[in-house]
């Protein structure tokens, strides 16, 4: 039986007993009933026993405290009756009762272990008084016994109790007298010492530790017994291992006196550095806390601050000792705040980004994004809510700013003669300017594609992805088939207050002039092809001019030479008049040949396809040379060429074509000057020499106004009759005008009627030829 | 009038252009070739190898910058002299780059003067 159980029936067997029942052993019927009356009157329960094989049958079935025994028993003698009921029950009190004349039997059964004897005599009545003193002293010492071998149990149970925990603990367990000698040693500690049970009994602690232990030890030992108090040390071996030594004093239970110490001896090593880490850990932890410009604050369930950091002393002015035990409603502007935040932390257990507004210790309020949630303990009772805040006074106030700035550019589309309107990433109305409430009514807060459009989703061409997501600023052109218009949209992302983007809108109907527009570029188009027309005609005529030139030219060829041949004498001896025809063939052979060139020099001009050669020269050198051609004409009129020429700086200018202009205008000069007259040829520097100027001056007839306006046009001789008289193309001042215009020069006459006319014409001084030459274009005047 | 041994090649599509050259250059004694076009004068050309060439511009089949090429790359014909006789103006004969080359001596301008034409063959010829 496991020893708790032993005891609880130890216990309720004794609590049974208490019941007390007697058994009487008696031959003799009539002393028999008289024993068990007295008795049964004081209260006891009788059990009666005629013979000694009955008495020792009853005894084997149930347990009797005391027992009447009659020694004369008629089958077993009363001794052997007495020790088999000893043997029963071996703490059985036996009261012998017997006769005076059988005392020797009597004394002979309290040597065999008989509780007492009682003389009974047959012919008096029983002693009641004695019997009942006497049984009375018989239960109070079965009780005794019986209470005696109960402690005894238990004390043993306790025994074992302790020793098997002293044995079985993971701690050091040990008993040591004043002079520090042990008495006892659990298992554990052997071990640690690693010695057998023998090999410490009576020894002195410091026969197995170093002097320094062994002082303090003693020390500690001489202080238990001394003031009879537990202590408790932690102590470092020189292994470096951390123990709780639990010194208690042991007392003699009688004198009280101390007579020796319990220690019990605890491993805390590992305890000691889980311990040292989690004050590491704590105190980076309120490092960090400490460290944060952020206020981390933690307020209990009841709103009483518990904690502090340095971030909220600075930013709100308080000292942690002057807020940690106060409750926090005064830090808000309206204190109902403090409930309401604690109310929806315990709600949703974690609140994010709570605008209020708190005060300093100074009283000045700062605006605070909080973010809380709620501590729970171990079992996951809510004990507080940890809040951190960041000052975002200069927040509030930049967003009140970017608010006042909106709204005064609310204030310009208002005013604006364009919609606009602001849409958020969620395509709800924002903002729309009055332009757009007079069309559509105040939209705000609808969704743009039901109001805007009267669409189900949003439209597929909507920018809204572009503007928000990408952040571009997209310009286009919506073409509403439904409405029959078209919008020039601008649409931007719109940053909002609260960082979010928005995209805005600013549209204007463009259908007029998207029509005005369409218009243009149909004629444009017109006109294009028509300027394609045009150079396609351009082409064409220029290669006319090409195969006409060669085309003409070629018959002359064959006809000049074989004229020149004849006249040469290649084909025999002619006469004189043969002669002379041949001359005057080949004179307008000549003739034709110059008309040929002419022509097509001015068609070049016209078509702004007359070709330079240009090159750097002296302007000198080609007056001189067209003089030189001109000499014989100017001899046979009897003219007198006089010539004037400066020093010229050099220009650049196509050498052959400027002689043909000079030599032109000489030409004309010659030949409308009356016969023996003067012609004066000049060449000079003009406007402070950026130009070099030609002049030729006859003293003719003169040109009208009216001449001098269609001078300078094609087949412009005054009159046709004049072209005859005086053999020109009547070509050549355009071409002279072409080619002074290609040299980026200027021809003009002077000229009164009957005074005669000066020509002239200016070259710019250039000495670099341009890269490249912009072919003269030929205006229509 | 001066006795020659040179040969001169005329290339000319025009048959009153071609015989009235000849005739003038027979008759200044000079030996003469004649080809109607760009093909018949590069198949007489491997024949003979003239002193110089007289040659018109804008004839029909070979242009005449392509033959200028063929004569480019023949290096018998590196000493003949070339002169232009034609009625295209020397600028458009220069644009189209018929005169980069070196052996293009002179350019005579239809309908040309008899005198002209044989001094430049005249001293086409002594530059060899």
């Amino acid at each position: 039986m496991p020893p708790l159980l032993l005891l609880l029936y130890n216990r309720a067997r004794w609590e049974m007993e208490k019941v007390r029942s007697i058994f009487i052993v008696e031959d003799d019927p009539d002393m028999c009933i008289t024993l068990r009356n007295i008795l049964s009157e004081e209260g006891y329960t009788v059990k009666t026993a005629g013979s000694g094989r009955e008495a020792l049958a009853l005894a084997s079935e149930e347990k009797y405290p005391v027992c009447l025994l009659d020694l004369e028993l008629p089958d077993i003698n009363g001794i052997e009756v007495m020790k088999h009921l000893k043997a029963f029950n071996p703490d059985m009190c036996v009261i012998i009762v017997t006769t005076y004349e059988s005392k020797d039997n009597a004394i002979e059964a309290l040597k065999a272990g008989a509780y007492h004897y009682m003389y009974i005599h047959n012919e008096k009545p029983v002693n009641r008084d004695e019997l009942l003193i006497t049984v009375k002293r018989a239960y109070d010492a079965y009780q005794l016994q019986e209470d005696k071998k109960r402690v005894e149990d238990e004390l043993r149970w306790s025994e074992e109790k302790y020793r098997s925990l002293v044995q079985s603990t993971g701690d050091s367990v040990y008993l040591v007298d004043r002079n520090c000698r042990y008495l006892f040693m659990n298992e554990q500690h052997l071990s640690r010492l690693g010695l057998s049970r023998e090999q410490y009994l009576g020894r002195p602690y410091q026969a197995f530790h170093t002097s320094r232990e062994s002082r303090w030890f003693a020390e500690k030992v001489k202080h238990v017994f001394d003031t009879g108090t537990t202590i408790q040390h932690e102590y470092r071996d020189e292994n470096g291992r951390c123990f709780l030594k639990t010194m208690s004093p042991v007392r003699d239970p009688e004198t009280g006196m101390v007579t020796a110490v319990t220690v019990v001896s605890k491993d805390i090593t590992d305890l000691k550095r889980t311990e040292r880490e989690l004050m590491a850990t704590r105190d980076y932890l309120n490092n960090i806390i400490d460290s944060s410009a952020d206020t981390i604050t933690v307020v209990d369930m009841e709103g009483i601050v518990r904690d502090w950091n340095k971030g909220a002393e600075g930013v709100m002015g308080y000292r942690a000792e002057e807020v940690i035990g106060k409750s926090n409603r005064k830090f808000f502007l309206d204190p109902e705040e403090a409930e309401r935040i604690m109310e929806q932390v315990q709600r949703e257990g974690v609140i994010r980004n709570y605008r209020t507004v708190v005060l300093r210790k100074d009283g000045k309020p700062i605006h605070i994004s909080m973010s809380a949630s709620l501590l729970r303990d171990k079992n996951g009772v809510p004990i507080g809510t940890v809040r951190v805040s960041r000052d975002i006074t200069k927040e509030v106030e930049l967003e009140r700013r970017v608010k006042e700035e909106r709204d005064n550019l609310n204030l310009i589309f208002e005013s604006m003669v364009d919609g606009v309107y602001a849409i958020s990433r969620t395509y709800e109305v924002e903002f729309m300017n009055k332009v757009l409430r007079d069309e559509f009514g105040d939209c705000v807060g609808d969704i743009c594609y039901r109001v805007f459009h009267n669409r189900d989703e949003p439209c597929p061409l909507c920018k809204l992805h572009e503007v928000v997501e990408k952040g571009q600023t997209v310009r286009w052109e919506w073409h509403s088939s439904r409405m029959n218009k078209i919008y020039d949209l601008i649409e931007t992302p719109l940053k909002n207050i609260d960082g979010s983007i928005s995209k805005l809108t600013i549209f204007r109907d463009i259908t007029a002039r998207k029509k005005a527009e369409e218009e243009i570029r149909k004629l444009n188009r017109e006109l294009e092809m028509k300027v394609v027309d045009l150079q396609e005609v351009t082409r064409i005529k220029t290669e006319f001019l090409s195969i006409t030139s060669h085309e003409l030219r070629t018959p002359l060829t064959p006809m000049k030479a074989q004229l020149q041949m004849l006249r040469e004498g290649y084909k025999g001896r002619l006469n004189q008049r043969q002669k002379d025809s041949i001359e005057l063939i080949l004179r307008n052979l000549a003739r034709l040949d110059r008309l040929i060139n002419d022509i097509l020099d001015i068609s070049r001009i016209e078509m702004g396809r007359i070709k330079m050669a240009f090159q750097v020269m002296d302007l000198n050198d080609a007056v001189k040379e067209a003089i030189k051609m001109q000499e014989p004409f100017a001899r046979q009129k009897g003219i007198k060429l006089k010539v004037q020429l400066a020093e010229l700086p050099l220009i650049i200018g196509d050498n052959e074509r400027l002689r043909q202009v000079m030599s032109n205008l000489i030409n004309n000069a010659i030949k409308f000057s009356p016969d023996g007259a003067e012609v004066i040829i000049e060449t000079s520097t003009a406007h402070e020499g950026e130009n070099v100027l030609f002049s030729v001056t006859d003293f003719g007839i003169g040109i009208s106004e009216e001449g001098k306006k269609k001078l300078f046009l094609p087949f412009s001789q005054i009159d046709a009759s004049m072209s005859r008289e005086k053999g020109g193309t009547g070509l050549g001042l355009a071409i002279a005008k072409g080619i002074i215009r290609a040299h980026n020069g200027k021809i003009w006459v002077e000229s009164a009627q009957g005074k005669g006319s000066s020509f002239y014409f200016s070259i710019p001084i250039r000495q670099k030829v341009r890269e490249k030459e912009v072919p003269y274009i030929c205006d229509s005047n | 009038m001066s006795t020659h041994t040179a040969t001169v090649m005329v290339v000319d599509d025009e048959p009153d252009v071609l015989l009235s050259v000849n005739q003038i250059l027979d008759a200044n004694n000079y030996r003469t070739i004649k080809a109607r076009d760009g093909y018949e004068c590069l198949a007489k050309l491997k024949e003979e190898v003239p002193d110089v060439l007289l040659l018109d511009i804008m004839m029909p089949g070979l242009t005449t910058k392509e033959l200028l090429n063929e004569i480019e790359k023949d290096s018998r014909l590196a000493g003949m002299k070339i002169i232009f006789l034609t009625a295209i103006h020397s600028l458009e004969a220069e644009e189209i780059g018929l005169l980069n080359s070196k052996r293009v001596v002179d350019f005579i301008e239809k309908p040309f003067s008899v005198r002209r034409m044989l001094e430049a063959v005249e001293k086409a010829i002594k530059l060899e």
